[in-house]
């Protein structure tokens, strides 16, 4: 294993923003991770990339627990390197930013000069080897601090939301010569992004985290509330579009639900009096193919929520499902977690 | 008016003719503001570093107590710094007092605190994501520390262009240390002031075109490096 975390947890003024039970990491795979804004993905990836250290809990690296002084971690961050949300360069040159980590690290000047060439090359920017880093664009700035960091050929590379501010030709360089480290050096990559179908594509595992906490694989469906009391156990919420989703028994009106994938029921199944509580009719709007398994993730649109579900190929066939299809979902009100 | 505009006319040809007792006066003040200058350069930048760098206990009472003496008055000093230099005072044996050296002492005590809280305002400015990316490059402490010091290089530089400005427009140190000597210990200010007393205006209004020169030449650098830091 490289990370192993136990019971780890992280606390600003007496607000947790992290609790890790358990969290083991293996050399060469690609890990995904997904969540809202402030679910607690940076400070994971800043405690991963030993730039915070966390409150209490135990983080080993290769098997070794991590001791938080400065030398120690110093020769740590040499092996495991962040690319920010929004990185920043140096008011120096494209090719002074490329060889500070090298410099660091003792490597030759032919050999830096080689290396920062060819990690230029393989983000697009070879052009801009000699050119001021603080004249060029979001996604220019984000591909050379990629680039920056892959010259160091890192155990493991970090990346927090690499593509969410910059335009698509550079999200595609991005996401390349990151899969490119991955190939070359068996990097592994640790990856925040709000960009489903890329983490899905190319994960060996995705996780979400939700309120500084780690669960399921980022398919679960999360349902905010205000919750209003119906009948029983039964409680609801109206969606943007007016129809309503019904569960059972959240600890409190605004409790935040995740709900279990619901299932494709287009057909007279769903028809019933008694199973019209758990039936939603919505639009499928993106279907993705899932990197290991012969799968489809689709995500379906309720009003403007989505729902993902994981279906066999063959139900996309069976079903003929296409983005912008009418379907109906059938799920089960008592298959809920509550946060 | 008569009088300012003959004055001026005549400080006008004095500066162009580059008379020698101006000259004089001027290369006085320069060299006297320049070593100031420097010394407190030389005490304020690593101090306001270390402050703006480092983590301690009362960071803030430091500060604050820095940006307090920002106002205090040059007389202040040059009473504070007489006290040491005088005759009787524990520095008496130098002999410093009314030579440049003492000047120099007093305006060095009177602008370190404005290198020092200048530096801090630029140091404490640059972007924390500067230290997090030395940092995840492998930056020890120290290579971080270069780091961040160059990317406030504008604003310390602007810095000391401000203290620069501060010394070589101050009259009171320069006259309680000083003594305005004639061709020794007289500044630019202290000139003024004295022709002022003689209601000899001619030099006083020349050496203020050429102070006011000056400043204006500080102010055009110290806008150009604070450009640069926004920039």
């Amino acid at each position: 294993m490289l990370f192993d975390i136990s019971d780890l947890t992280k606390t600003f003024s007496d607000r947790t923003v992290l609790d890790v039970p358990a969290l083991a990491l293996k050399k060469g795979e690609i890990y995904g991770l997904q969540g809202p804004n402030g679910a607690g993905k940076t400070t994971l990836l800043n405690i991963l990339a030993f730039l915070e250290r966390p409150t209490a809990g135990i983080v080993s690296y290769k098997s070794k627990p991590v001791q938080y002084s400065e030398p120690f971690l110093r020769q740590l961050r040499k092996e495991v390197v962040l690319v920010d949300q929004l990185p920043l360069l140096f008011t120096t040159t494209v090719f002074n930013n490329m060889e500070f980590g090298l410099k660091i690290r003792g490597i030759s000047k032919e050999e830096r000069k080689r290396r920062i060439l060819k990690g230029l090359a393989m983000v697009g920017m070879g052009d801009f080897v000699y050119a001021p880093a603080n004249q060029l664009s979001g996604g220019e700035t984000q591909r050379v601090a990629l680039a920056a960091r892959l010259v160091l050929k890192p155990e493991i590379l970090l990346m927090d939301e690499p593509t969410a501010n910059v335009d698509i030709a550079s999200a595609q360089q991005i996401k390349e010569a990151a899969l490119m480290a991955r190939r070359e050096w068996d990097t592994t990559l640790i990856i925040a992004s709000h960009d489903r179908d890329w983490l899905y594509n190319v994960c060996d595992q995705v996780m979400h985290l939700f309120k500084g906490r780690l669960f399921g694989t980022g398919k679960e469906n999360i349902i905010f509330g205000p919750w209003r009391h119906l009948s029983g156990s039964l409680w609801e919420k109206e969606l943007p579009d007016g129809q309503c989703i019904r569960l059972s028994g959240p600890p409190e009106p605004g409790a935040v639900a995740i709900l279990e994938p619901p299932a494709i029921a287009n057909g007279t199944d769903t028809q019933s009096a008694d199973t019209d509580a758990y039936v939603l009719n919505g639009i499928v709007s993106r279907l993705t193919l899932e990197k290991n398994s012969a799968d489809i993730m689709a995500t379906i649109l309720i009003g403007n929520l989505p729902f993902t579900l994981k279906l066999p190929r063959q139900k996309i066939q069976q079903e003929n499902l296409y983005p912008g299809q009418k379907v109906t979902l059938i799920y089960n009100p008592y298959s809920v977690k509550w946060l | 008016m008569d009088l300012l505009i003959d004055s001026f006319i005549s400080a006008i040809a004095l500066v162009i003719s580059l008379d020698q007792e101006m000259v004089d006066i001027v290369a006085v003040s320069l060299k006297v503001s320049g070593y100031s200058t420097l010394f407190a350069g030389l005490v304020g930048i690593p101090l306001g570093f270390l402050v703006a760098f480092e983590s301690f206990p009362g960071k803030r009472f430091v500060i604050t107590c820095l940006n307090t003496l920002l106002a205090v008055p040059t007389v202040v000093i040059g009473l504070f710094v007489y006290a040491f230099i005088s005759r009787r005072g524990v520095l008496g044996l130098f002999d410093l007092l009314y030579t440049q050296k003492a000047i120099i002492i007093g305006q060095t005590l009177l602008i370190i605190p404005v290198v020092t809280a200048l530096t801090i305002a630029a140091i404490s400015r640059i972007d924390q994501r500067y230290r997090k990316t030395a940092m995840t490059l492998g930056a020890n402490r120290r290579q971080t520390a270069f780091v961040i010091f160059r990317e406030a290089r504008y604003g310390i530089v602007a810095a000391v262009i401000a203290a620069y400005g501060r010394v070589i427009s101050e009259v009171g140190i320069s006259m309680m240390l000083g003594g305005n000597i004639r061709g020794f210990t007289r500044t630019m200010t202290t000139a003024m002031a004295l022709e002022y007393d003689k209601g000899a205006f001619t030099l006083a209004v020349a050496l203020g075109i050429v102070l006011l020169g000056l400043s204006f030449g500080m102010n055009l650098m110290f806008h150009l490096f604070q450009g640069r830091v926004r920039s």
